[in-house]
């Protein structure tokens, strides 16, 4: 379990709001906390995937993505900054993600 | 026994795509065929950046970047002569999908062998004069394809016990769980969904309850969604078809009648789902919760009751054993605990 300092808080998502920038073909000062995966920049459920493998490897995660699918399905994610701040609770609470609704 | 090497996957939509994707953590040779459509240069400059945000990632070595550098992404079925299992994955209409493997069998070595993602249809509709009926095989994934570990592997009477085991070699390789159907018996889990949507649509329809409330009963005791939120996400239209394939088989068809002439109705109205921001709800929903009904518990009681009842039939029809289809049915439905445990 890691203590999201304010650092990785912003690493998180700078990596965020560049893979959108590039995979989305946008500026980055078009995208901000409100902007909508789907309706604004027409990203999809594959995206999300591709982000969370890529931090599984930079913070070396213990998480399974079937954990990750059942949060999901609770708390579904439509903005730029509830991506950013679900990825925050991955890397904080890895496999055990569920059980903070507990 | 051949071994799966070459791999074409037809179709761009939300399957295809995540069939597409998954395969890719594999070591095959993928091509991809788009419609006509597609804007095949995207997804190529797309498909190009994520393989070297990978390599960067280090998510792959360099061996497995120059591997994938070879993935073709195409709109040319000619590009797909030297696959030895094709997956379609386009729109769920018989007739596109026929004259799709038709055109196939001219083209594709007669080795291959041909499978369908349908939701619906049965391979064998799907063969026509030149196509070889023990060469087809349902291979239905489920969305999202890298979360949902389940496949339903259909065969069809004339399959050949070594098509049988090439692709139940193959699924071992892709690490996917799947149960096997015959034809009568397939599309099992659908029709268990199916048959818990037709009751919540008679219970609404009888007067117990709203669309929004029926919704948040389902959330809060039984499935971690809604089943008319389900409904519109896969859009009403496709809804539809599949229904009315299921039910054609039924001898009972007329239970479901009135849930199908409702969709019938929305679709006839534009109301696609949330595709078209209207369905059986308005998008976007309010988020307010709305009190629940008088009769709650013995609404949810009575859909428990179905879904159970559902589970056991098509599961004892399609003589699957009881660990697999709990593994099956916990993986559909999103569930912690399956119906037989």
């Amino acid at each position: 379990m890691a203590a999201i300092t304010e650092s990785i808080r912003n690493e998180v998502k700078e990596i965020v709001y560049s893979f959108f920038a590039e995979e989305c073909e946008v500026e980055i000062a078009q995208i901000n906390e409100n902007t909508s995966i789907i309706n604004d920049l027409d990203g999809d459920s594959l995206m999300f995937l591709e982000l969370i493998e890529i931090f599984k490897k930079k913070y070396n995660l213990d998480i399974e993505l079937k954990v990750i699918g059942k949060y999901a399905v609770k708390h579904p994610v439509t903005t730029i900054g509830q991506l950013v701040d679900m990825q925050l609770l991955i890397i904080e609470h890895e496999n055990r993600l569920m059980e903070i609704d507990q | 026994m051949f071994l799966i090497s070459k791999i074409g996957i037809i179709g761009e939509g939300k399957m295809g795509s995540g069939i597409f994707n998954y395969l890719l953590d594999y070591p095959f040779e993928l091509t991809w065929v788009c419609s006509p459509q597609a804007d095949t240069d995207k997804l190529t400059r797309q498909f190009a950046k994520r393989i070297n945000r990978s390599l960067d990632a280090g998510i792959i070595d360099q061996q497995r970047f120059d591997s994938l550098k070879q993935t073709t992404l195409t709109r040319s079925l000619d590009d797909l002569k030297r696959c030895n299992l094709i997956i379609e994955a386009v729109p769920e209409i018989p007739q596109l999908k026929r004259e799709l493997f038709a055109g196939l069998d001219k083209i594709v070595d007669p080795a291959a062998i041909f499978t369908s993602n349908s939701s619906s249809i049965n391979p064998s509709r799907l063969a026509i004069a030149g196509n070889s009926r023990r060469q087809l095989a349902g291979l239905h994934f489920f969305y999202p394809v890298a979360l949902k570990n389940i496949v339903e592997f259909t065969v069809t009477e004339e399959i050949t016990e070594e098509t049988r085991m090439v692709v139940e070699t193959f699924l071992k390789t892709i690490q996917r769980r799947f149960i096997t159907l015959d034809e009568k018996n397939s599309f099992m889990l659908n029709k268990i969904f199916l048959d818990l949507q037709n009751e919540a649509f008679l219970l609404v329809h009888a007067g117990h309850c709203s669309y929004v409330q029926m919704d948040q009963l389902v959330k809060t005791h039984l499935f971690p969604f809604g089943i008319f939120d389900f409904c519109d996400s896969v859009g009403l239209d496709t809804m539809l078809w599949s229904v009315m394939n299921y039910t054609a088989q039924y001898p009972h068809e007329s239970y479901y009648s009135q849930f199908i002439n409702a969709l019938s109705e929305l679709v006839s109205q534009g109301r696609l789902g949330m595709k078209t921001q209207r369905g059986f709800h308005d998008y976007p929903m309010e988020s307010e919760v709305v009190p629940p009904p008088v009769n709650a518990l013995e609404i949810v009681n009575h859909l428990r009751q179905a879904y159970l009842s559902s589970a056991k039939r098509f599961t004892a029809l399609a003589h699957i054993p009881m660990d697999d289809a709990n593994h099956a049915i916990k993986e559909y439905f999103n569930l912690d605990k399956g119906p037989f445990e």
